[in-house]
């Protein structure tokens, strides 16, 4: 055989063969396209923050105990009389700041959509199935969920991923990971929250209570995503859609909140729990 | 200079964007047009994975992943073009008029025809894998993380889509061998 005729040199040829430049017109629609949508809000990034020296940093510290450990009081004094989406919080002065810019969750929203369409999903790295719209695109994960990387990256390969088609407008991400021993569900969000979004302050009166699979948890709406926690035999699960519940993306479905109570309505804790990180491959 | 790129365009700055665009289109529609042979498709994903990283960038955290999470985007883009061709043109094949014409000796009109339609056969989850890895020269790790898939399973994937081309060229050249024979 002479090498014209060996396959993987025509292999080669023929995959690079063809366009390697981005057509003007393409170009020019991007561009254009970029002034009509609407995009994400940033979240902080705290090294865009001015340096501060020792002393400025200890009176900071200073100002912030007093802020925080008055706030607690008040917080906790509030906390005692019972609402409804209150987390138990090792660290309650993270968590009772009311944000203006996040409205309540309404106490009472509607039902789950109808979910007779959907497809389920089975997530056995995750120890879970779930379900999700038939025309929406999966991308399950490729790895175990990290606090240190994923927290920070909505769209790594750490989580199951659902994106809304055709213009993918709408993504909705599940995953669950182990916590430590004893730990509550307040102080594990004190650490997820500032890495992913934002406003971490007055979560307790922002969360409505839901249900998993008949295990007890909240669902919290931010600035910019809303997001379902359920702390379960020391794993956390979580569902979160990356649009605010007032987007118009998710008005469709009635809202994020809506969207993300209609995920959890099918979800469904597998008997075994998660499989072993190193034997929990994803379906091709 | 491309993360400070990032960086701004993450803050709103559209000119940056575009620099990005400038930097990076090329390669996506590379990409985009091996996976779906498609000149119109692969314009359409690119333009769509495009404005929805220009519409999520304030979220991504590490501007040093930018590259790979615009891929994911990208290659997600195509699935979504290759599923909604699908629901148009069921059995229906396309001819492409005005596409690229080989202009290597090295591969016939012949080989080419028979090499599209046995990429076409295949997913396009196995299409994306083998041209991010063979003609992007991504390591299979990269491929792993955009596709959303296991290292093993992209490595199968790959196997599995080099077999067929291999198989088809194989194939096609024995019938040509045949037919001389007859003639």
């Amino acid at each position: 055989m002479t090498q014209a005729h060996d396959p993987d040199v025509i292999i080669a040829t023929w995959l690079d063969d063809g366009p390697i430049d981005l057509p003007e017109e393409t170009r020019r629609a991007i561009v254009v396209g970029l002034r009509t949508q609407p995009r994400a809000r940033q979240v902080a990034i705290l090294r865009g923050l001015p340096i501060m020296n020792s002393i400025n940093r200890l009176a900071a510290a200073a100002a912030i105990v007093l802020v925080v450990g008055g706030l607690s009081i008040f917080a906790l004094s509030n906390r005692n009389s019972g609402g409804p989406g209150a987390l138990p919080s090792s660290s309650p002065g993270a968590s009772v700041v009311p944000s203006a810019s996040v409205a309540p969750t309404p106490s009472s929203t509607p039902g789950p959509l109808d979910t007779t369409t959907w497809k389920t999903y089975v997530s056995n790295r995750y120890g879970f199935s779930i379900a999700y719209p038939a025309d929406w695109v999966l991308t399950p994960a490729t790895r175990e969920w990290t606090m240190a990387v994923d927290a920070k990256d909505f769209l790594g390969g750490g989580a199951d991923h659902f994106l809304e088609a055709p213009n993918m407008g709408v993504g909705v991400n599940a995953w669950s990971v182990a916590v430590e021993p004893g730990m509550t569900s307040a102080a594990w969000l004190d650490a997820y929250c500032p890495l992913n979004t934002q406003p971490c302050t007055g979560i307790d009166q922002r969360s409505n209570p839901a249900q998993m699979d008949g295990h007890a948890g909240v669902i919290v709406a931010f600035t910019d995503d809303v997001q379902a926690f359920f702390l379960v035999d020391g794993r956390m699960y979580v569902v979160a859609c990356w649009r605010p519940d007032n987007d118009p993306s998710v008005a469709k479905y009635s809202g994020a909140i809506r969207l993300v109570q209609t995920y959890i309505s099918t979800m469904r804790l597998l008997p075994g729990g998660p499989a072993p990180a190193s034997s929990s491959p994803a379906p091709s | 200079m491309r993360t400070r790129l990032v960086e701004r365009a993450r803050d709103g700055d559209e000119v940056a964007f575009t620099e990005l665009v400038d930097l990076d289109g090329d390669l996506c529609y590379a990409i985009a047009y091996r996976i779906l042979r498609d000149v119109e498709r692969a314009q359409d994903a690119v333009q769509q994975a495009f404005l929805l990283a220009w519409r999520e960038l304030p979220r991504l955290r590490d501007p040093e992943r930018f590259s790979p999470w615009l891929r994911r985007l990208l290659v997600n883009a195509c699935y979504e073009e290759h599923r909604r061709h699908r629901r148009w043109s069921t059995r229906i094949r396309v001819l492409p008029l005005d596409g690229p014409v080989s202009s290597d000796p090295t591969v016939s009109v012949d080989d080419r025809d028979t090499l599209d339609r046995a990429f076409l056969r295949l997913s396009p989850q196995h299409r994306a894998v083998f041209v991010l890895h063979h003609h992007a020269g991504l390591p299979l790790t990269e491929v792993a993380e955009i596709v959303g898939v296991p290292v093993g399973t992209v490595k199968s994937r790959l196997h599995r889509a080099i077999e067929a081309l291999r198989a088809a060229i194989v194939a096609d050249s024995q019938v040509d061998s045949t037919e001389a024979r007859l003639a």
